[in-house]
């Protein structure tokens, strides 16, 4: 062979030193056995690592592997059964040390070993498919010492004795419960499983089972709560001392189910100290506790959520249906904020900001305004109130902070076209009267429901505000034009409303006094001289007058009235006494208006203009009116307020219910004609869910009513039953 | 015995001290020995083991470099306080003076080819077979 040609040297049989005699394994066997045993009488520094590593080395080169490996596993089984009659005899408390002094001894003899016989782990051993050296010298631990019958049992006792008493309080030696735990650990994690953490995890069960009944019985939940959250961590603080991380889980899993989960109902439900007194109570420490601790458990946190639920809608249902709370919108709407701010804080503060629970909140707020079909119509009043008065001397930030909370109750509002309603009307209101506080937070709460419910919502508000000042513009053109000839007369201010924007109401026109009669009619050619083709309708139940009046003595006051006041004042003229009967004939105010506006002129005591006999608090059809000659008031200027419902009387709830029914109706169909229009075809149940969630951010309609409109666009062929299925209905195109 | 170190790969001091029968220790010079020398003056004997050859040679070297052979490796490290741990000196009586040179130079340059540096490691084909036979003795 050529290759063999290039070499220039030549392999031969290797020849060993040492002849092959067939002593000679026995020999070197005794060697390394008395090596050995000398290595676990801790006599090792006499030896030569070099001879016995070369021993062991030839021995495996020489094929006597087999005899060096059952050798290795006689001789150290036989020590180690030495060492289980020893350990066996240790006294008591000295027990597990002399197991770790032990443990740690063969440890060292072990890895003595290994390094000595290491060329047998590295050829003899995987070859074989035999346990290395290392591994060996554990399983003959594990089956001589720690599976010894009479070890086996003491060890375990020992261990959970030892941490029974760490529990009830008692200090333990825990390096050394590290070092006997780590032994098992690393005999194997089957070793650790099954001779420690199982027998461990069951007495942990009964002893968690056992103390949690002790202390529900005779503590209240905060400070069960307390001990629960002490005891999981002192196990945690166990776990990393002593115990594989591994059984952190399983332990803290114990402690959660004994100490919480078979106690969680009785603690939420405890009488005086369960959750619900945690709640009201404002507890944030319990309930960050409670909810920390329930956090561990699956159904815990539902559970608080459904018991905090089920309180809120107690307390919200009570509040929205107790009678006695209803009479003062503004006050029973802050009730409802501060209720809010109450259980935000809460979720902020205790519950994590938890999202769930936050949902949770919301629907059951949602949940109880709803249950008050005038809960729309107090929060209009609330913003009513805040904007004429409450904001006065507010800063801008709380401002918004209060409209933010406004609009936050808003959204839980199923009818917020009632809502609507009624806020143009009071909207309406403060604008025709000026009571506005500020400008600004008007436009910023009409941008905040716009955003909340699309331009449609507000396009009519908005409306309002662009009226407003369109009339100062005409106003101002007016006086210009004007001014001059009516200088004479009393000042006119004229508010032009678009109709559709503001809340219509039936116009009742009285008869104005003729002074007025003239300048209005001025404006009104001056009106329609710049817009042609419009039609001006007085509205004078909503204007205002400014009157100045000379009383007996002479002293003079000026009277800040509404219109029908003034039209009734200014009768006084030209009478002294004037009856209930002969007033309505020359006014022709409504009969329910006029009531109001003179017992506001004659019953209210300080701003009595007129006098009326018989002298009763309610204004009869047969009284009789006398001008007060003997008025007296300190003040120059006097605002007479007309007694007004600030909440809608009975009959007015009724007539602004069955308007916003009405506005509905074209709402719903249209609608319906809208999904018609895209489906084609559809049956009953499916419109009247698309209906509901296309309606549903402004109100939500009643499935009659839908069916109701169904069949009037049938009527006005917008829709046909289909002609099999009497289901279905179909767009006519 | 030949003592010419013309291998070139040698970074680091070696002692190669005879104290039989040629009883002049002689160090290699290289661009980096007066630094090693200097060096050399403050090893201590912990950091340093002496290997003795089959014929009786001593072979100073840094304990770092005879780890790269694992069995001298656990001969040093072993828990038990064996004699060569005590003493820092190892004796192979089955491995002759030349091969143990040899070795030694491959620890240093085992030690050097692991920091980076790829060069060849040069094999006289007469010493091959003994040589390897040292190396799975070794475990290197």
């Amino acid at each position: 062979m050529s290759a063999q040609k290039k070499r220039n040297f030549q392999i031969e049989a290797f020849k060993h030193r040492v002849v092959v005699d067939p002593k000679y394994a026995e020999k070197t066997w005794k060697i390394l056995e008395h090596a050995i045993h000398e290595i676990y009488n801790h006599n090792a520094s006499g030896l030569s690592f070099e001879e016995l590593y070369r021993n062991a080395y030839n021995m495996v080169l020489h094929k006597f592997g087999e005899k060096l490996y059952s050798g290795l596993v006689s001789t150290m089984t036989s020590h180690l059964k030495e060492i289980a009659k020893f350990i066996e005899a240790s006294q008591g408390g000295l027990f597990l040390e002399e197991l770790n002094r032990k443990w740690a001894e063969h440890n060292k003899a072990l890895q003595m070993i290994r390094d000595i016989l290491m060329y047998m782990d590295r050829t003899f051993i995987p070859s074989t498919h035999k346990t290395p050296v290392h591994e060996l010298g554990l399983n003959l631990w594990r089956d001589h010492i720690i599976h010894c019958s009479k070890i086996h049992k003491r060890l375990q006792d020992t261990l959970l004795e030892l941490i029974q008493l760490e529990r009830t309080g008692e200090v333990i030696n825990r390096g050394l419960m590290r070092n006997v735990i780590k032994m098992l650990m690393d005999l194997g994690s089957s070793v650790y499983q099954e001779d420690f953490e199982k027998p461990f995890l069951d007495v942990s069960a009964d002893f968690y089972r056992l103390e949690s009944q002790q202390f529900i019985e005779c503590c209240d939940c905060g400070d069960y709560l307390k001990k629960a959250e002490k005891r999981l961590n002192e196990e945690i603080e166990r776990v990393s001392h002593y115990l594989d991380t591994r059984s952190e889980p399983k332990l803290t899993n114990v402690v959660e189910k004994e100490m919480i989960e078979s106690h969680m109902h009785r603690l939420v439900h405890m009488d005086n100290s369960g959750l619900v007194n945690m709640i009201v109570n404002d507890k944030y420490e319990d309930l960050g506790r409670m909810y920390n601790l329930f956090r561990r458990v699956s159904t815990g946190l539902a559970l608080i959520r459904d018991v905090m639920t089920s309180h809120i809608r107690e307390i919200g249902k009570q509040l929205v249906t107790d009678p006695e709370k209803l009479k003062d919108p503004v006050d029973f709407v802050q009730r409802l904020l501060d209720e809010k701010d109450k259980h935000d804080k809460i979720i902020s503060s205790a519950f994590n900001n938890d999202k769930t629970f936050q949902n949770a909140l919301n629907s059951s707020f949602e949940y109880f305004i709803n249950l008050n079909p005038r809960s729309p119509e107090y929060i209009s009043l609330f913003v009513d109130d805040k904007l004429r008065k409450g904001l006065k001397g507010v800063t801008e930030e709380d401002v918004e902070l209060v409209l933010d909370k406004v609009m936050m109750l808003f959204r839980y509002l199923q009818e917020k076209d009632v809502f609507e309603k009624y806020y143009k009307q009071h909207l309406a209101k403060r604008l025709l009267s000026g009571k506005t506080v500020s400008d600004d937070a008007e436009r910023s709460l009409i941008v905040k429901l716009k955003t909340e419910c699309g331009y449609q919502f507000t396009s009519k508000l908005e409306g309002m505000f662009t009226d407003m000042k369109t009339s100062q513009d005409t106003m101002q053109g007016f006086h210009a034009a004007v001014g001059a000839e009516i200088a004479e007369g009393p000042s006119l201010t004229v508010q032009v409303l678009t109709t559709g924007s503001w809340p219509t109401q039936s116009v009742t026109t009285c008869n104005l006094p003729s002074e007025i009669l003239g300048v209005c009619e001025k404006f009104k050619t001056y009106y329609l001289g710049t817009h042609t083709g419009r039609r001006l309708s007085w509205q004078t139940n909503m204007g205002t007058a400014d009157v100045k009046a000379t009383f007996g003595k002479g002293q003079k006051h000026e009277l800040n009235v509404s219109t029908y006041q003034m039209c009734i004042l200014m009768l006084f003229n030209n009478a002294d006494r004037l009856s209930y009967r002969e007033i309505e004939q020359a006014t022709e105010i409504p009969a329910s208006d006029l009531k109001r506006c003179l017992q506001s002129l004659a019953c209210v005591k300080g701003k009595n203009v007129l006098r009326k006999e018989p002298m009763s608090k309610d204004i009869a059809e047969d009284d009789a009116f006398y001008f007060n000659d003997k008025f007296s008031s300190k003040f120059y200027k006097l605002k007479i307020g007309t007694v007004v419902a600030q909440k809608e009387s009975e009959p007015e709830k009724q007539e602004t219910r069955q308007r916003v029914e009405e506005d509905r109706k074209p709402q719903i169909e249209a609608a319906i004609v809208r999904i018609m229009k895209s489906r084609r075809v559809l049956d009953h149940n499916n419109i009247v869910t698309e209906v509901t969630k296309q309606l549903q951010s402004r109100f939500l309609p009643n499935p009659v009513v839908i069916k109701k409109r169904i069949e009037s666009l049938i009527e006005r062929e917008f829709l046909e039953r289909d002609k099999i299925d009497r289901k279905l209905y179909r767009y006519l195109a | 015995m030949t003592r010419s170190f013309s291998n070139k790969l040698f970074p680091f001091a070696l002692y190669h001290i005879c104290t039989r029968a040629y009883l002049f220790p002689f160090i290699v010079y290289h661009k980096q020995t007066d630094q090693f020398n200097s060096q050399s003056a403050k090893m201590k004997k912990e950091d340093t083991v002496k290997l003795i050859s089959a014929e009786g040679f001593e072979f100073i070297i840094d304990k770092k470099a005879a780890m790269v052979s694992q069995t001298i490796r656990n001969m040093l490290t072993s828990p038990g306080s064996f004699a060569e741990t005590e003493h820092g000196e190892v004796t192979f009586p089955e491995i002759s003076t030349t091969i143990l040179e040899k070795i030694c130079q491959y620890f240093y340059w085992s030690l050097q080819y692991a920091s980076g540096k790829e060069t060849e490691f040069h094999i006289e084909p007469e010493i091959t077979l003994e040589l390897m036979m040292a190396a799975n003795y070794l475990h290197t």
